[in-house]
This record gives C-alpha cells, sequence and structure tokens, in this order.
C-alpha cells in the first residue's frame, strides 16, 4: 500500500522547553502508506517529535505539512478538525475514559468526529477481536484488551494517520505481538500511515523505516 | 400607557430576540463562531440605522424609523444570501438566481418610497424648510454597505451561508413586518379573512346554492368575526404560526439519505453536517415565534389602553353656537365632536380633566398636521408625533397642545360660539 505520495512533510522542527532543547532542526518526509518508527532513548524528543505532528504541541520553529495543509500554522479550531477527521492517537497509558464502556469509548471517538454509529464501532471491536469485552470497563480489560479498545477508538473514523506513542510501554512480549500484528493488518489491508515512537527493537522491526533520534537531533535512519 | 412605551417594548423584544440569535447559536457545536458573525452582519444594520438617524436627524425617540431601516437591511443581506445560496446550487449563477435579485430590489425599491413619506414627515425637516431625500440617502447608503458585508461574508464563510436556507431568514424578515408595521398586520388579516369568506361565497356559488338568504343570522355573525379587527390579527398571525411551524415540521423531519457511495466515517460527516445545517437554521425560528408572539401581546395592550373614539357629529344651533350636553361629557375620558360651519368640518374636544375642572379645545395644535388626538392613562397623546399631554395640562395653549377654544358652561350645557370655532381650527390648521 505503500506509496511515493507524500502524506507527511517535516521541515526543521525545533522545539525549546525553557533552557531544554527539545528537538533540534528535525527534517523528514513519510509517503503515504507508509510504517515509520521513531526510536531513541528516554528524553530524546519522541513524543514531543508526535506531540508536534499532532498539533498537541506548537514548535518554536519549523514547519509540519500534513494532506498539503500546515498544521504548524493552524489555529485551535483547525487543528481539532484535522486531529478529527485525519489524525488517529494511541498512547502507552490508553487513556479510556474509565466509566465508559470499551464501546462507548469508541463511540466516543465516533461522537467527537462526527455522530456515533453502534453498528460502526461494534464492527471495528470485532476486527481487533474485543466483540466479546466491548460492554466490560477498562478496569475489567487487561493491559493488551485496554491498547486494543484505544487502537479502535484510534482507527474507527479511519485516519489518514495513525500515530502511536510507545503502544507496547506497557505490555508483555505476546500483547506486543498482537498489537503489532492489528498495526500491519490495518497498515497493509486499510493503507494507514503509521508514525510509532517505541525505545522497543522488536516493535520497530514491523515498520518499513526507523528514524532514530538522539537529544533532539535526527541522527540517523535505517530502511527494513 | 406613555406612548412611548409601544417602542421601548419594541426594543426591548429586538434586544431579547437579538440575545437569543447570538445565545443560541454561540451553544451549538461547530458553528459558533461563524453563525455569531453572520448574526452580526444581521445587527450592524440595525446599528447603523440608529448611528444614521441619530446623528442625522436628531430624532433618536423614532426609533421605529430605525427598525425600519434594519429590517430592511436584513431584507437585503437575505436577498444577497439567497442569491449566493441559489448560485450554489446551480454551480453558476443562472436566470434564476438575476430574476432573485430583481424581484428582491423591485421590493427594495417600493419600500424605499413607503420609508421615505415616513421621513418626509419628520418635524425637523419640516421646521427647517429643507428638502434632503433622507430616506433614499439612508436606505441606499446602508443597503449599499449591507450588501458589501454580506458579499465579504458570503465570500469568505461561503459554506456557512450555504447551509443556511433562505426561507428561514425570510420568514425573521417576515416576523419582523408583523412586529413593526400593524398596518401590515391588519392588511394581511384582511385579506385572510376576504379569502375566507371569498371560498365560502363562491363555494355555494358553484354548488347552485344561494347562500345568503338561506344562512342564519348566527351563521353570519360567526363569518362576520373573521372580519373584526381583533379576530383578523389573530387569524393572520396563526396562520402566519403555522406556515412557520410547517416549514419547521418538513424542513427538519425531511428524511436525507447520504450518497450511497459514502460509507464509514464519511458517512457519518454527511450526516453530521446535514443534522448541523438542519440546527443552524432551526435557529431563525426562535426569534420568529417570538416575534409573533410579541406583535400580537403589542397588539392586545395596544388595542386597550388607547381610547380613540370616532367624533360625534354635531349642529350649528340657530344662535350660531354649539350646544354639548355636560352630562353626556362628564366620565372623565375625552368626547370628541365634528360641526360643518361654512363648509369648514372642525373636530373638538370636550374634557372633564382629573382636577374637576372642564376643557373645550381643537383636535388639532398648532404644529403638526391635524390628525388629532387618542387619550391614553393620565394623557392625551398627538396621533401624529406621539408627543403626550397631560389631562391637566389640556386647554393651555402653546406648542403641542391641543388648541384651546372659549366656551362658558350654562344651564347644563357646554356652550362654544361657531364663528370663534371656525377662526381657530382655520388659523391651527392652515397650510397643513
Amino acid at each position: 500500500m505503500k506509496s511515493n505520495e507524500a502524506i507527511l512533510t517535516v521541515t526543521g522542527i525545533t522545539k525549546i522547553y525553557g533552557n531544554t532543547l527539545a528537538l533540534n532542526n528535525v527534517s523528514f518526509l513519510i509517503n503515504s502508506g507508509e510504517w515509520v518508527s521513531v526510536m531513541g532513548p528516554s528524553g530524546s524528543g519522541k513524543t514531543t517529535l508526535l506531540g508536534i505532528i499532532s498539533g498537541i504541541i506548537k514548535p518554536s520553529s519549523g514547519k509540519v505539512i500534513l494532506t498539503g495543509k500546515e498544521i504548524t500554522a493552524m489555529n485551535d479550531e483547525e487543528l481539532s478538525l484535522i486531529r478529527r477527521q485525519c489524525i488517529g492517537l494511541v498512547f502507552q497509558e490508553y487513556n479510556l475514559i474509565p466509566y465508559l464502556t470499551a464501546l462507548e469509548n469508541v463511540m466516543m471517538a465516533q461522537y467527537f468526529h462526527s455522530i456515533v454509529d453502534e453498528g460502526e464501532a461494534v464492527e471495528v471491536l470485532h476486527q481487533i477481536g474485543l466483540a466479546e469485552r466491548m460492554h466490560h470497563f477498562p478496569a475489567q480489560l487487561s493491559g493488551g484488551e485496554q491498547q486494543r479498545v484505544s487502537i479502535a477508538r484510534a482507527i474507527v473514523n479511519r485516519p489518514l494517520l495513525l500515530l502511536a506513542d510507545e503502544p507496547t510501554g506497557n505490555l508483555d512480549r505476546t500483547n506486543a505481538q498482537r498489537i503489532m500484528e492489528i498495526f500491519k493488518q490495518l497498515n497493509e489491508e486499510l493503507g494507514v500511515t503509521i508514525i510509532c515512537a517505541t525505545h522497543d527493537e522488536f516493535v520497530a522491526s514491523f515498520s518499513h523505516r526507523t528514524l532514530i533520534l538522539h537529544d533532539g537531533r535526527l541522527s540517523g535512519e535505517r530502511v527494513r | 400607557m406613555n406612548p412611548v412605551t409601544p417602542i421601548l417594548f419594541r426594543t426591548f423584544v429586538v434586544a431579547v430576540l437579538a440575545f437569543l440569535l447570538y445565545f443560541t447559536s454561540t451553544h451549538i457545536k461547530a458553528i459558533s463562531r461563524r453563525v455569531a458573525l453572520l448574526t452580526l452582519a444581521y445587527l450592524w444594520g440595525l446599528l447603523w440605522s440608529g448611528l444614521y438617524l441619530a446623528q442625522f436627524t436628531n430624532a433618536g425617540y423614532r426609533i421605529d424609523k430605525v427598525f425600519v431601516l434594519w429590517m430592511l437591511n436584513t431584507f437585503l443581506i437575505t436577498g444577497v444570501q439567497t442569491y449566493w445560496w441559489l448560485a450554489s446550487k446551480n454551480k453558476q449563477p443562472s436566470w434564476i438566481n438575476h430574476m432573485y435579485m430583481v424581484l428582491v430590489f423591485v421590493i427594495f425599491a417600493a419600500i424605499i418610497s413607503e420609508a421615505d413619506m415616513s421621513f418626509r414627515h419628520l418635524a425637523f425637516l419640516k421646521l427647517n424648510r429643507v428638502f434632503i431625500p433622507i430616506g433614499h440617502v439612508a436606505l441606499l447608503t446602508g443597503g449599499g454597505l449591507s450588501i458589501t458585508i454580506a458579499l465579504i461574508i458570503t465570500r469568505r464563510w461561503n459554506t456557512i451561508v450555504e447551509r443556511i436556507h433562505p426561507a428561514f431568514p425570510l420568514l425573521l424578515v417576515f416576523a419582523c413586518v408583523f412586529l413593526f408595521y400593524p398596518n401590515v398586520t391588519l392588511l394581511t388579516a384582511m385579506v385572510f379573512a376576504r379569502i375566507a369568506h371569498d371560498v365560502f361565497h363562491w363555494a355555494s356559488v358553484f354548488l347552485l346554492l344561494p347562500d345568503h338568504p338561506y344562512l342564519s343570522n348566527l351563521v353570519w355573525e360567526i363569518i362576520g368575526l373573521l372580519f373584526k379587527k381583533g379576530t383578523g390579527v389573530l387569524i393572520a398571525h396563526g396562520a402566519f404560526a403555522i406556515l412557520a411551524a410547517t416549514a419547521f415540521g418538513a424542513f427538519y423531519y425531511h428524511r436525507d439519505i447520504p450518497p450511497e457511495e459514502l460509507s464509514g466515517p464519511e458517512r457519518r460527516l454527511w450526516l453530521a453536517a446535514n443534522m448541523r445545517r438542519k440546527r443552524l437554521n432551526m435557529i431563525f425560528l426562535v426569534p420568529v415565534f417570538i416575534s409573533i408572539f410579541a406583535s400580537l401581546t403589542h397588539y392586545r395592550i395596544k388595542s386597550q389602553a388607547i381610547f380613540d373614539p370616532d367624533p360625534v357629529p354635531v349642529e350649528l344651533n340657530k344662535d350660531g353656537r354649539v350646544y354639548i350636553p355636560v352630562k353626556d361629557t362628564g366620565d372623565g375620558s375625552m368626547h370628541k365632536f365634528s360641526v360643518s360651519i361654512d363648509r369648514v368640518k372642525i373636530r373638538f374636544i370636550v374634557l372633564k380633566k382629573p382636577d374637576g375642572k372642564w376643557s373645550v379645545v381643537l383636535d388639532a395644535c398648532n404644529i403638526c398636521p391635524p390628525q388629532g388626538y387618542a387619550q391614553i392613562t393620565g394623557a392625551l397623546f398627538c396621533k401624529y408625533c406621539g408627543t403626550p399631554i397631560p389631562l391637566n395640562t389640556v386647554g393651555l395653549p402653546g406648542g403641542c397642545n391641543p388648541v384651546p377654544v372659549e366656551f362658558h358652561i350654562s344651564d347644563g350645557f357646554i356652550i362654544v360660539d361657531g364663528k370663534q370655532l371656525k377662526n381657530t381650527w382655520i388659523n391651527s390648521t392652515r397650510g397643513k
């Protein structure tokens, strides 16, 4: 599903927090349908980079262009719109709403995107193998299951770009493997572009390309 | 009731409408800022008109004229908006769009003439003997600026304008007509009554049933109800409310089916956009129904509070004097009489004031055209300029007071000299 059409262009991104230089002049390009890992040790700027790509964090300088639109020049309203319609987010801590069931958590993403459609939400949960657990609350689910719910929530609106920040950070190898298989299915069958920040070589091994960050600088790149 | 009260009442209603329009629009998800801007554009006409009048005519109390301008500006913005809406439906402006704009401007021109007539009656302009085509200047400037703003809005925020069906702002405009133009309301009421009558009459004709001789008095009394002022107004308002409610029902419950090629999130986006469009249009119905309610309330208050009897014709006695029985006029209400002296028709008022003294005055003053006075609680007011005259000062000369007439009371009659009455009337109404 990879193409030569650029979906994301990052140019000269720098982010400074007080006296700390989190990202230093980072530039790269990601094509549509590509699966890219961002690797680096803790504090290397992975989460900041994903935050800037999703528009949650404003860079100190530089440009991010997603599907031809410069998101670094957008206001909050425009950013919300593009996040709702183009980007799916998966976090290490799952960030599920504890008083909503798995199904309701997925439907919540539909609500903010447009309107809810229970049938469609059930179908997505079925795809990731959670159909039988959809009426359970997050506390009644295992870590792996919770992360799968958060993936279902991220993909229910068919985003063009899926950003995952340490999606397997809290999971054992078996569950990590399962999550990666879901990502692979999303990437190969639905053509979802994935950027996955990780420090785990096993997770990175699934991607087409790996960008290596070190002290906020892009220090290398590996192509599988 | 002070004559200013109806104006204040309408001002209050407009303020409530403006607030509701703004509040409702800013509290509906995802359409807030743009709708607020569009709302401001509608209200901008009001602001501009107010400033214009305050600056150039020094007649701030004629707020009703400001609203006429506001209404026209709103009408123009709606016109431009409709033009754009039709254009967006047809991808490019077609002859229908152009025809629509021509219609808008024809109606606009017709209303200009009416408004200009109203402006020419402003005392300020008459006293200064200046001819300024103030209505034309005001409306053309305001209209031009309104169109410019509407064009900027439609170009900059075209998507929001496309989502508003022109029927709904137009309903609002018509509701405002009800609110600000009582005469239009009465006319509409008569039209409805006429239609009801004609339907009944022609149905009888087609059935070859001569309706008139065979209908009982009761039936005619029921039909007659239609022609009564109050009933007619109620029917006109009711019919308009039903029209608005039908528009609401037809629009809101119309089942829109998304295009077949859409599925999943794209289909949901289409449905959500459709829902927002419907909600956006519904905003306009809130002020429509409030206007109808306010208009009816206003009409009710007004019809109850104002006493404006028809003059009772009296004859000149052989001695050249007019005799009015005291016992018929001492109830504290004004009593109007008309008398014809040497082919001059004169109207005058007899009033027993709250202080117990009697007054005889002309039904005219030295300034305004002789449209006469009506009575409200504690005062007479000039039907032309709206100036209230407290009852105890009726009979004092000068300014807006009704012109006093000499009289005396003898043997239970108020006696007025005919020659003196005629001369006073001629002097007071000359050249008006």
